[in-house]
């Protein structure tokens, strides 16, 4: 009961959340002169009086807090408007880019996970042997190198060669899971592989780390001294222990990610909110940047909400009460 | 609960009001946002009478429910006990009931009943003192360990450790050290905790009384946020 609680606490603090973060966007866009966006709307030969006919169409000429309202309003009823250039409705824009950029978002995260886990623990468990020192130069390279370089290179090393020998499997652009798993796979592997090349050495670094400090830890000497198989006092004891702060960190990192994947989505020509979201900045496209930040202050809400029942699943001490 | 009698008044003696400054914070931002509004519309004016009767409602809503959520709780200490204002309800608790202070979702007081065997284990929930999932696990990781870095000095580690041994003037106290290294919430329930503690002791030399828990519902309270959503229904309604 405790449970349902401190869900629903967390949810509707979560929309107090989404809410400030969606007036102070608004506020921040909407409070600068009116002009800009009209006088890019219209063109660079447009008469004072059409640039006033645009103000007005757009409803730029209301009081600002009256706008607000109306957006309000809107935003209650599901509505998030309508992009400037393109008279598209915002929810259509996000219901097309937004599954490219979730589906690279949730692949390279499961990838990222089991790589940079697996490889922290080994390399905790074997310290200063050659996997160990190994990885650690790895981990290196992985952090050193920005994710195009890594993008363009495996699109060069990997897909041209298997894709000049016949192998189309491997492929770039987007395809939904809707028109066949295989395809979608073959289109999402290269980009997951990118996203989690960077995000795996970050993880296998801070799984390391955490990991080795657990194991000095006295109940993990008093675990073994009880005669506990050496595998129940890692995974039961030590791993567990060790990765509160990974999940922590994971947290902040899908947050991040909605907006931070807009390299890797154009290397591989996937489409998604991050290339979108850098068009609308670039045209000061209001309701567009106003659509995605409420979208990726979701992300983060929901997401901070997992990572605190996850948290609570692994640490009996914040157990939710 | 005892009885719903009205809690105890306050005496000046001793009087402490605790609450954390972030929802204070909230409050006057919300304050700041109403004459925002007020001031726009009263230079630009309004679009429509409708429009400008559901804007009010709203803001008269989340004016009483800041009210109620986010300036009204506290905690209050004094000779008597403690008194603890929810949202909605106020508690009075005598110190000699409480067995302990401590945190969960918020900072938690634990009290019995006077002359009792065997405790209540009654557990009241101080909403002033929200603890927070990043509080929690600041509180569950404990007192971060000093790590010794590469131009770090051996002397310089222990002092980082608190096991120096050379005292000086510019050390705090141990108590005032490790209540400094708390999070807020933990901190307070520190405080909290050892003020009963030197509550219960000193009332124990004054013999056996009358001590009750009491709580009691707070009217105003209920009224700052039920009368404005009731208005805004009727906005709704008609407009």
């Amino acid at each position: 009961m405790a449970i349902v609680g401190y869900i629903v606490r967390r949810i509707l603090t979560g929309i107090v959340v989404v809410w400030l973060v969606a007036s102070i966007a608004f506020f921040l866009f909407f409070s600068r002169p009116v002009t800009t966006v009209a006088r890019e709307l219209a063109g660079r030969a447009a008469t004072p009086q059409v640039i006033n006919e645009v103000i007005t169409n757009l409803g730029l000429n209301q009081p600002i807090m009256t706008q607000y309202w109306h957006f309000l309003d809107n935003l209650v009823h599901g509505n998030l408007g309508y992009s400037y250039f393109t008279q598209e409705s915002v929810d259509t824009m996000l219901k097309q880019d937004l599954p490219p950029t979730v589906s690279l978002v949730i692949g390279g995260v499961i990838l990222w996970l089991i790589v940079g886990l697996a490889v922290g623990i080994i390399s905790a468990t074997r310290a200063r042997s050659f996997f160990d020192r190994f990885s650690n130069v790895a981990v290196l390279i992985g952090l050193s190198m920005p994710v195009f370089v890594i993008g363009e290179l495996l699109i060069s090393v990997v897909f041209y060669p298997l894709y000049s020998h016949g192998f189309t499997w491997i492929n770039t652009g987007y395809s939904g899971i809707t028109s066949g798993v295989g395809s979608f796979f073959g289109h999402m592997l290269l980009p997951w592989i990118t996203l989690a090349a960077v995000q795996a050495a970050v993880y296998t670094r801070l799984s390391r780390g955490q990991l080795l400090d657990t194991l000095g830890e006295d109940y993990i000497r008093t675990a073994r001294a009880k005669g506990l198989p050496e595998r129940r006092v890692v995974f039961r004891h030590a791993v567990r222990a060790a990765l509160t702060p990974v999940v922590s960190q994971l947290g902040v990192d899908i947050g991040q990610l909605l907006g931070g994947v807009v390299v890797v989505e154009v290397v591989f020509g996937l489409g998604g909110i991050g290339q979108v979201s850098v068009q609308a900045v670039e045209q000061d496209n209001l309701p567009v940047i106003i659509g995605f930040v409420i979208i990726a202050a979701l992300f983060v809400v929901v997401s901070n909400i997992v990572v605190d029942l996850v948290y609570a699943t692994l640490d009996p001490r914040v157990r939710i009460t | 609960m005892a009885s719903r009698t009205v809690a105890p008044p306050v005496t000046a003696e001793g009087r402490e009001a605790l609450r954390l400054s972030t929802p204070v914070a909230l409050w006057w931002a919300w304050v700041a946002f109403v004459v925002v509004n007020v001031a726009d519309y009263a230079v630009q004016g309004l679009p429509s009478a409708r429009f400008g009767a559901v804007v009010s409602a709203i803001l008269l809503l989340g004016t009483g429910l800041a009210y109620v959520l986010a300036l009204r709780p506290r905690v209050i200490m004094d000779s008597s006990g403690l008194t603890v204002v929810n949202p909605f309800r106020v508690h009075h608790v005598p110190w000699r009931l409480i067995e302990h202070v401590g945190t969960g979702e918020w900072v938690r007081v634990h009290y019995g009943h006077a002359g009792a065997e065997e405790t209540g284990g009654k557990k009241l929930d101080c909403w002033a003192l929200y603890v927070s999932s990043r509080t929690k696990r600041k509180i569950a990781r404990g007192a971060p360990r000093p790590r010794r870095g590469l131009f770090t000095s051996q002397r310089t580690a222990q002092w980082l450790e608190g096991g120096s041994a050379d005292p000086g003037y510019g050390r705090l106290p141990e108590e005032a050290r490790h209540l400094a290294s708390l999070p807020v919430a933990q901190a307070l329930a520190v405080r909290l905790d050892s003020r009963a503690a030197r509550e219960r002791a000193r009332q124990a030399g004054a013999g056996p009384g009358e001590a009750q828990a009491a709580a009691s519902w707070s009217w105003p309270a209920i009224a700052a946020a039920a009368v404005p959503a009731l208005i805004l229904v009727i906005v709704a309604v008609i407009a």
